[in-house]
């Protein structure tokens, strides 16, 4: 049941009547069943890999926590990691691994038809947190497992995200407070934010990119508009999901974390992956780049773990080349910022577009690594990227009618007023009307089309 | 198909985003509901004409932009 469809509007509403009318002793009850029967939509058997990543989590928790020497602890949290890892190599990476050690020895590898289990990269992330965070003593182990089956897969969160911690989200799911007229103007604002995003902005944004990046050989023009509008097309589709799973949540009276704030404004690659995606780069933050000594063990090993996070956040973010090269080249940009103690200014208005600049004009480039099939595409890209260029094909083939790019065009100029719509400020009552106008029209667009489709990070 | 509805329909539209403006300028939550019925009556019309879903879109943008932040609420904020 993906959040772009009316199915799930319905069962959204349906859930938080239910919620309402519901005892508060219950509600933790209510509230699992619903996010059960939300994941067993996409797939009823592999509802079972995420009661299994639950119950071994859950577990060596408890062990974790009655474990009285140090050793006994490690061990139960490495159990813990390496049953999420495990689970992770063989349903995301078996093939990719397979692939990789073929071409290295000159072999073939027969791909095996292994299907990802929805949003496994993000619960597996989370419930290894949970077992780190007990095995630091930040948090108790959750005696009932029930309550803990809510924490990993509580709907809103459970497929893509934000990536929360259970010291945020297991109190707040407890309480089972009631939404009140503020967490309900707050969760409309949202979701009519996310909705924006997605069906006015991503999906119209996405019929270009598919377009170009399904040429042989496009113009140069063609590919940097491609690029361009890729980058608010994964911008949009992404930060509309988060807001739509905070919405959700928000009228069931929880609030999740923000995922984004503004990323594109960045005036350096680090400050762009503060902005970016936050509740995943805090946890590589707090769990990779941490207790590999972070900032406090001298330059080189600073620089280790700086390229040890973006490339273990690139091969999270897909098996294949690409993504590697992507999180490599991150890695790299980070790694020299930190070198030049490259910082962003307050002042100085040249010197900050200046700055600002060279990091769109970076992540701008990083995003072809991203969207391309395979590497040998990326490169065939860069090269007619880098080929002279011809405006009027290079428009022709991303094939947007004047309708389209005006939609295009005034949907992005929203963006502002989408940022005070999340951040609860007053929009105006003829705004809010006929932002609701814009998505369904946005929505009624996209079927009569057949454009448009599945939030990108849901492939993760 | 009436030879007047294009041009009803087109005059509709226009009435949207004059009165998005005006209840924007002016803090009116009638006049935007009054904004969203013009829209509504110019989306049937549309709707009849056989229009594209984006050139609805379209108008359904511009009268956004012109309903943008109340201009009160932006000087009270300066």
């Amino acid at each position: 049941m993906s959040f772009d469809t009316p199915v799930y509007l319905v069962f959204l509403l349906l859930t938080v009547l239910v919620h309402r009318r519901c005892p508060q002793n219950w509600r933790w009850a209510l509230l699992l069943g619903c996010s059960l029967v939300f994941y067993a939509c996409w797939s009823p058997a592999l509802t079972l890999v995420i009661l299994g990543v639950v119950a071994l989590t859950w577990v060596c928790a408890l062990r974790v926590e009655r474990s009285r020497s140090a050793l006994a602890r490690r061990l139960w949290l490495l159990a813990a990691v390496l049953g999420c890892v495990g689970l992770l190599v063989w349903f995301k990476y078996f093939n990719f691994l397979g692939e990789t050690f073929a071409f290295l020895t000159g072999g073939q590898w027969k791909r095996l038809n292994i299907l990802l289990p929805v949003g496994c990269s993000f619960y597996t992330f989370q419930a290894m947190a949970y077992v780190a965070d007990v095995s630091r003593g930040r948090l108790r182990a959750v005696r009932n497992p029930g309550h803990y089956a809510l924490f990993v897969c509580f709907f809103p969160q459970l497929v893509a995200g934000p990536i929360e911690r259970a010291e945020d989200l297991l109190p707040q799911l407890l309480s089972a407070k009631d939404a009140d007229r503020e967490d309900v103007d707050a969760g409309l604002r949202l979701l009519l934010s996310g909705y924006f995003r997605k069906l006015v902005i991503a999906d119209m944004a996405a019929t270009a990119v598919d377009r170009v990046f399904a040429l042989a050989a496009p113009d140069g023009s063609a590919v940097a508009l491609a690029v361009v509008l890729f980058s608010m097309q994964i911008y949009c589709d992404f930060a509309g999901y988060s807001e739509i799973a905070q919405g959700s949540a928000r009228l069931l009276g929880v609030r999740l974390r923000r995922n984004f704030d503004r990323p594109y404004l960045a005036q350096t690659v680090r400050a762009f992956w503060r902005r970016w995606h936050i509740s995943l780069s805090r946890w590589f933050t707090d769990y990779v780049y941490i207790p590999l000594g972070g900032s406090r063990r001298g330059l080189a090993r600073q620089l280790l773990a700086i390229l040890a996070v973006f490339l273990l956040s690139g091969l999270w973010h897909g098996a294949d080349w690409t993504y590697v090269l992507w999180g490599l080249w991150h890695g790299l940009l980070c790694s020299a910022e930190v070198l030049l103690h490259r910082r962003e200014v307050e002042t100085g208005g040249m010197r900050r577009a200046l700055q600002w600049l060279l990091t769109a004009l970076a992540v701008l480039i990083s995003w072809l690594w991203f969207r391309a099939e395979s590497v040998a595409q990326a490169g065939q890209l860069l090269r007619c990227l880098l080929s002279p260029w011809h405006m009027g094909a290079g428009w022709q083939q991303t094939g947007l009618s004047l309708t389209q790019a005006a939609c295009l065009a005034l949907g992005l100029c929203q963006l502002p007023l989408l940022h005070r719509l999340s951040e609860g400020k007053r929009c105006g009552a003829a705004a809010a009307l006929f932002l609701a106008a814009a998505c369904a029209l946005g929505w009624l667009a996209r079927s009569a089309g057949n454009v448009g489709g599945a939030f990108i990070y849901f492939q993760f | 198909m009436a030879y007047w509805l294009p041009w009803v329909t087109w005059a509709l539209v226009g009435a949207s985003l004059a009165l998005s403006a005006l209840s924007a300028r002016r803090g009116s939550g009638r006049l935007a509901l009054s904004a969203g019925g013009c829209f509504a009556a110019a989306a049937c019309g549309a709707l009849m004409l056989d229009w594209p879903w984006e050139l609805l879109l379209l108008c359904a943008l511009l009268a956004l932009t012109c309903a943008r932040v109340p201009r009160k609420e932006r000087r009270s904020e300066l």
